[in-house]
């Protein structure tokens, strides 16, 4: 287990810029939408620019990350993380997770919110170019400095 | 013999009654027609717009609520884009009882907040795309014994291009203002709990 999660922060170390915070924990990994692949995503707004949503790229939940969307928006292409035991991962964040709530929710309730309440204290992401959903597992990532570690992850040493 | 089947039409007439019960369209509460236009300056703040839709009763029946991408509450839905609008059902009391009814029934849109006509991108509005079919500068919405139809008018566009996503080269500029109109008038024939699906898609340039 930890030679996974040491091989999966070799893989994602790379030379971006910056200083980067590398953050471990369990992530509940949803199948996302892959008919959003190459729209605007959720962090698209006037005058910040568009955000295109990219198959290798994740839609997350900006509360989980102790953050507004507004303060996220300048970091999420620097957003990458590794599942090591699936050998997968994604490169940047595109889009928030939303749509109507799960089935058994009230037909007003937040589906962040449902989410969360149905897998407490994992990080949630969703992948809207994965084959399948992962379901629960480990997940390793690197994320610019500035940012927490999000819901679910703690701080590891690079 | 007689009685007996008078007996068996008695059942057939009562099932089919039945039958024709359950096969009725949800009978919607009927609207009063309304109409609101607003003009909006595009900047880095929120362009709230609210109509409450009331019923012919009086009471609010729908809440069309609109913001653009830099309004934070996601109590709903995350607002994104240039300016997106939801429409939720309320009940007696005003609170919100649905998802958003702008969305189809479609799972692609059922599965995201902004993956629905609701949402305008500048890009939408820029040049032919403002043309284009219900994905443009007119955008009709039919559920629920209504039909709403937006409006997108008085375009100003910056001169300073906006990037297209990563690529300068396909820059455009930047919309600075526009004016919303939004219409609702009832209409018997939208029987759908969302919005109906229309035909055709945006060019890939259009979104």
């Amino acid at each position: 287990m930890l030679g996974f999660v040491c091989l999966a922060l070799i893989l994602i170390a790379g030379d971006a810029e910056g200083a980067k915070r590398f953050c471990s924990g369990s992530a509940r990994v949803l199948r996302g939408n892959p008919t959003l692949i190459g729209q605007n995503g959720a962090f698209s707004a006037p005058y910040a620019g568009n955000v295109y949503v990219t198959h290798g790229s994740a839609a997350i939940i900006p509360s989980q990350w102790s953050s507004t969307r507004a303060s996220l928006r300048p970091f999420v292409s620097q957003i990458t993380g590794a599942f090591p035991l699936i050998n997968a991962g994604f490169e940047g964040v595109s889009d928030i997770i939303g749509g109507a709530p799960p089935a058994g929710f009230r037909p007003n309730s937040n589906v962040q919110a449902d989410l969360m309440m149905l897998y407490p204290g994992h990080l949630i992401l969703e992948l809207p170019g994965a084959p399948h959903d992962y379901g629960i597992t480990t997940v390793v990532l690197r994320i610019p400095a500035t940012l927490s570690c999000p819901v679910g992850t703690t701080e590891i040493a690079p | 013999m007689n009685a007996a089947f008078i007996c068996l039409l008695g059942t057939c007439l009562a099932l089919m009654n039945v039958r024709s019960a359950s096969a009725q369209p949800p009978s919607w509460p009927s609207v009063k027609p309304t109409q609101v236009v607003q003009t909006f300056k595009e900047s880095r703040a929120d362009t709230p717009f609210l109509l409450i839709i009331n019923g012919r009763s009086g009471a609010p029946a729908y809440k069309l609520e609109c913001h653009n991408g830099n309004y934070e509450d996601t109590s709903e839905i995350t607002f994104s884009g240039d300016f997106q609008c939801a429409l939720f059902e309320l009940n007696e009391n005003g609170t919100v009882v649905s998802w958003n009814l702008l969305a189809t029934d479609e799972p692609a849109q059922q599965r995201s907040d902004w993956f629905n006509r609701g949402r305008m991108t500048s890009s939408q509005l820029f040049g032919s795309c403002g043309a284009v079919p219900e994905y443009g500068m007119v955008r009709h919405f039919s559920l629920r014994g209504m039909l709403i139809t937006f409006q997108f008018s008085d375009l100003v566009w910056s001169k300073q291009r906006r990037p297209l996503g990563r690529s300068l080269s396909q820059a455009r500029p930047q919309l600075q203002q526009f004016s919303f109109a939004v219409s609702v008038i009832v209409d018997g024939t939208a029987q759908t709990a969302s919005a109906k699906a229309v035909q055709g898609t945006p060019a890939s340039t259009c979104k």
